[in-house]
């Protein structure tokens, strides 16, 4: 047994606590005495004692009522009481009170160290108890320390991820696999005039009943944009207010394992941009149709002077170069019109039963003077096996006219057009293709991205080197768009350019 | 014998004088209105074989005086022209759908004007 160990013999007999105190050292313990409980739990406060050996019977504070302040139960060291043969109550008691045992006097040497050596080895385990205990007790404190930092984390991220999603300008909507609504920031409840509270966990069908929009936004969802709506925007009008124009973006919602889990909407605000360019669309067209009086009024008057038989060669000549100058003006006022009718959003599409072999060969027709002219042959294929179907003749004048008129622009003197009508032999997703091909100066992919836009020619949108507006494709592609199909180019500088012009249709659309 | 009456309504002045100027030198009978009232006055008087007609117009427009002449069964017979905007458009089945034979868009050359006359003339004689 260690010597570490002190022990307190608390007895009112001088000479009892001198043979305890005496047979304990002589046992290799630290030993101290006290001659009655007030003096024991005095030296208590300076002292942390191991096992205090105590006598029930003492004046003032005696064995039991120490050993109650003791209290052995909360604490680790233990207690051995002494009691005198006719005293058994107070053993019963002082046992019920904690105390690890007790000796009858007269004590026999042998005895007192057994019983003291047992003593301290429950103290020792009380201790290891006690270690273990406090050990676990800092574990416990330092991961709840830990968690309660963690959720403090989370909640400053939560509430920062929502500062973010609610300060961008884009407005935000996520739905999940059901389509059901779990976000909306606040710029997307702004937009669609909308409070996230009313319709949180709403399928968005019941979410947007009744609203102008609903279709627009439903026709995104499924990729199957409304004919004749801008692809991609949403136009909202909210009572009293100018319409808004939002270009909006799809994306999938995928998780760790790239599960699809729901879509994401990413609204941004075009309304500046559309508005703008529909100011300088009707600007163009207002220009144009008061162009329209004045140049047929000259025509007429030059077929007039035209007419007489006194004309010299002089003014012969200059007849034709102004009705020459005027067919351009002409030309020019003509498209002008196209495009602001293909651009405003209130063309009306009337299906009705159009040979499309028969289309692409006029309009190749009003080409052949200026192909001749130039040496171009222009080659036509027809492969269509259902040559007539209930589409738009004027939109597919406009896709084709100006896909074959943009071919023999960017043709050389002397080359070849090739246009190739073919239907796609699938069931499914039935479609008639155009292909115009040319042999002319290509264009590179980068330059490719933007000339469809209107009033870009070529590479660089300040050189021109053709004459003409660049509206052609632009127009090609708008009516290719009304016609509810796309047009798709592929070309290599100096090799060529190919145009493809796909128009899907359904097989009752066929006649 | 002249190569046919042409009755020219359109509010703008220096059109309809210019038109009838070189429709004269086509070997036309012309006759101009400045608008629809006057328009459908000039079709009784002048008994036009055929109409030229614009759409857009102050007071009565284009479309209404087509309905009047639709109206009368006198005047149905007689073929409407009608002016139009767009070179490429549906402006063809819309002035078809109401009653008119064709549509000439603006601007045009007096040549395409005459085309498009001696071809209805022509299939209105057979």
């Amino acid at each position: 047994m260690s010597k570490d160990y002190s022990i307190l013999v608390v007895d009112d007999s001088a000479e009892n606590r001198t043979t305890l105190i005496e047979t304990l050292r002589a046992g290799g313990f630290t030993v101290d005495g006290a001659g009655n409980g007030g003096k024991a739990l005095g030296k208590c406060a300076s002292t942390s004692f191991d096992l205090f050996i105590i006598d029930i019977l003492m004046p003032g504070i005696d064995g039991l009522n120490m050993l109650r302040e003791l209290n052995v139960f909360d604490n680790t060291y233990e207690a051995i009481m002494m009691t005198g043969e006719e005293n058994l109550d107070g053993a019963r008691i002082s046992m019920e009170l904690g105390a690890f045992s007790y000796l009858s006097k007269p004590i026999k040497s042998e005895d007192l160290l057994a019983q003291v050596n047992r003593a301290l080895r429950m103290v020792d385990v009380k201790k290891q108890r006690l270690a273990r205990l406090s050990l676990l007790e800092k574990k416990v404190t330092q991961r709840s320390d830990e968690l309660e930092s963690m959720v403090r984390l989370l909640e400053y991220q939560g509430g920062q991820l929502d500062a973010v999603i609610n300060s961008m300008g884009e407005g935000i909507m996520a739905v999940d696999n059901q389509k059901s609504i779990v976000l909306l920031n606040r710029r997307a409840e702004h937009i669609m005039g909308l409070r996230f509270a009313d319709c949180a966990g709403l399928h968005i069908a019941r979410a947007f009943e009744h609203r102008t929009y609903a279709n627009q936004l439903s026709s995104l969802f499924v990729n199957e944009p409304i004919p004749g709506a801008m692809k991609n925007i949403l136009s909202i009008a909210h009572e009293g207010k100018r319409t808004e124009y939002y270009n909006v973006n799809v994306k999938a919602i995928t998780d760790d394992k790239g599960l699809h889990t729901g879509s994401m909407f990413i609204f941004s605000d075009q309304t500046d941009a559309i508005l703008s360019q529909q100011m300088r669309d009707s600007f163009l067209s207002i220009a144009a149709h008061e162009l329209r009086t004045p140049i047929t009024v000259i025509m007429n008057y030059l077929a007039v002077i035209e007419h007489r038989d006194d004309n010299d060669d002089t003014l012969k000549e200059a007849i034709r170069d102004m009705q020459s100058a005027n067919r351009r003006l002409m030309h020019l006022v003509n498209r002008i019109v196209t495009l602001a009718n293909l651009s405003d959003g209130n063309y009306s599409i009337r299906r009705i039963a159009t040979d499309i072999g028969l289309v692409v060969a006029s309009e190749i027709g009003k080409f052949r003077p200026e192909a001749d002219s130039r040496n171009i042959s222009i080659v036509i294929d027809n492969r269509l096996k259902a040559p007539i179907l209930s589409i738009d003749p004027g939109l597919l004048e406009i896709a084709v006219g100006n896909l074959i008129g943009n071919a023999i622009k960017f043709s050389r003197d002397g080359g070849a057009v090739h246009v190739l009508l073919m239907s796609s032999p699938g069931m499914k997703n039935k479609e008639i293709s155009i292909a115009v091909f040319d042999e002319g100066e290509g264009i590179s992919i980068r330059a490719g991205n933007n000339i469809f836009e209107s009033f870009i020619q070529g590479e660089n949108p300040l050189t021109r080197t053709h004459e003409g507006l660049g509206v052609g494709l632009y127009c090609a592609k708008k009516a290719s768009e009304l016609l509810g199909g796309n047009i798709e180019m592929f070309s290599r500088k100096e090799k060529g350019s190919l145009f493809t012009l796909h128009i899907p249709f359904h097989k009752t659309e066929a006649v | 014998m002249t190569a046919g009456k042409v009755l020219i309504i359109d509010d703008e002045k220096l059109l309809v004088k210019s038109t009838c100027m070189a429709l004269t030198h086509y070997g036309y009978e012309t006759k101009g209105a400045m608008n629809g009232e006057e328009g459908l006055k000039a079709v009784l008087e002048f008994a036009p074989d055929v109409i030229l007609l614009d759409i857009m117009m102050p007071g009565m427009d284009g479309w209404q005086v087509l309905e009047k002449l639709q109206q009368n069964a006198d005047t149905k017979r007689i073929p409407v022209v009608v002016f139009t905007a767009r070179e490429y458009s549906n402006g063809k089945a819309m002035a078809v759908e109401k009653g008119a034979v064709d549509f000439v868009a603006k601007p045009f050359e007096p040549r395409e004007l005459v085309a498009t006359l001696e071809k209805i003339i022509a299939r209105d004689k057979e």
